[in-house]
């Protein structure tokens, strides 16, 4: 319950402040966002399997951000970064999925 | 593509002797079948080793200032991101508004004009039924028809001429990225088909309302053509006031054969009507600031003053 508060209470913080973001690091937000969904997917995942470790949640996230941020600024400066974007959105997003699928037979059994 | 041989490699040979010939493409089924990060297994495998239960609390700070910046994160990416739409929407709704408040103000200024252009030539016959001079309001006449400041009427022929059937505007009603323009017609096409109607011996014209004078030009703003510097959309309904030989000489001339091209080449489509009366409507022809007549009417005597 309590990390849950947390997202929640990050989620206003990021309303109530809204920092502008600048220019530069808009192409890197979408992929930002979609590799922490992952992490916290995984990590709801694995409190329901039962082998949460919060370390390895924080490290996953970090380095799923960092390294989608690294693809995208390789892809834009090779001139595929919205191929790569896909790329990255495609593999995360399947990731997503199965992990959500796994936390849906732990919860309802079907 | 040849399937490498197959190498014994330890890992799989220690799970057992059976070898998936689809390993190389085990990416996806890895992605599918194991999507948990391997991290959470092999740290509670540490901890179950060491004696300790394999999961830990959900109350590390750590992990709850972790989740404060993943919310932050959604949070502000979603402001970013949505933002700079909604922004860009609203500056269009006004370029938009801002369009249509002009062209009210044009709209409106014309009508003035044009009634202002009524009442002086109201006045100006008054004046001249003053002066009983029926040459002088005679005279007139014949300049503003021949200037076009006038409108005119009188026999002639109408040629419609049109954009080739499919070369509309795109599926985003956006004629510049119309890959296939071939059958559109450009300025070009209606000033040589206008110049041959001038050869053919028109007296006066006017495309789609807009009388062509000496001081018209036949143009495009991107592929808008524009006549008196209003845009007209297609078909372009060229009146013509002539006499009867105009349509023959017309076919004749350059112009004709070159309007034929255009029909046979590229599809082209045009109609040409006789009719016994056409009307041309006046120019908003701007009144003259600098030049002035070599010879004027009432002093015949030469008072030039930076002529040509």
């Amino acid at each position: 319950m309590i990390p849950a508060i947390g997202l929640v209470v990050g989620l206003v913080i990021g309303i109530v402040v809204h920092p502008d973001v600048p220019l530069s690091l808009q192409p890197y937000l979408p992929i930002a966002v979609i590799a922490a969904l992952d992490a916290v997917f995984g990590a709801v995942r694995a409190v329901l399997d039962g082998i949460f470790d919060d370390k390895v949640f924080v490290v996953s996230f970090l380095s799923n951000v960092v390294v989608a941020a690294l693809i995208v600024y390789l892809g834009d400066q090779l001139g595929v970064g919205s191929q790569l974007s896909t790329g990255v959105v495609v593999v995360l997003g399947v990731r997503i999925f199965s992990n959500v699928a796994a936390i849906r037979r732990h919860l309802f059994h079907a | 593509m040849t399937a490498p041989p197959p190498r014994p490699d330890p890992a799989s040979a220690t799970e057992g002797a059976r070898t998936d010939p689809a390993r190389s493409m085990s990416l996806i089924n890895n992605l599918m079948q194991a999507p948990l990060d391997p991290g959470y297994r092999a740290a509670a495998d540490r901890r179950l080793a060491a004696g300790r239960p394999a999961a830990v609390g959900l109350r590390s700070p750590l992990l709850i200032v972790t989740l404060v910046v993943v919310g932050l994160c959604l949070a502000v990416a979603a402001h970013a991101l949505r933002v700079p739409q909604a922004a860009s929407d609203r500056r269009r709704t006004e370029l938009i508004d801002s369009i249509k408040a002009r062209q009210q103000t044009i709209d409106a200024d014309s009508r003035t004009i044009n009634a202002t252009r009524k009442q002086v030539s109201a006045l100006q016959a008054k004046a001249l039924e003053h002066q009983n001079d029926t040459s002088l309001a005679d005279r007139l006449n014949t300049l503003e028809v021949a200037t076009g400041a006038g409108a005119a009427r009188g026999p002639g022929l109408v040629l419609t001429v049109d954009d080739a059937p499919g070369s509309g505007t795109d599926v985003e009603g956006n004629p510049r990225t119309d890959s296939s323009d071939t059958g559109r017609l450009t300025s070009t096409d209606l000033q040589i088909v206008v110049n041959g109607l001038w050869a053919a011996g028109a007296e006066a014209v006017s495309i789609n309302g807009q009388r062509v004078t000496t001081q018209t030009a036949i143009r495009f703003a991107g592929e808008a053509i524009l006549v008196n510097f209003r845009a007209l959309s297609p078909p372009y309904a060229i009146s013509v006031i002539g006499g009867p030989k105009v349509a023959d000489r017309f076919r004749a001339n350059a112009g004709g054969a070159y309007l034929r091209a255009l029909v046979s080449g590229y599809d082209i489509r045009e109609d040409l009507a006789t009719k016994d009366s056409v009307t041309v409507p006046a120019a908003a022809t701007p009144p003259l600031a600098h030049a002035s007549a070599l010879t004027s009417p009432s002093a015949s005597s030469s008072t030039t003053k930076g002529g040509s």
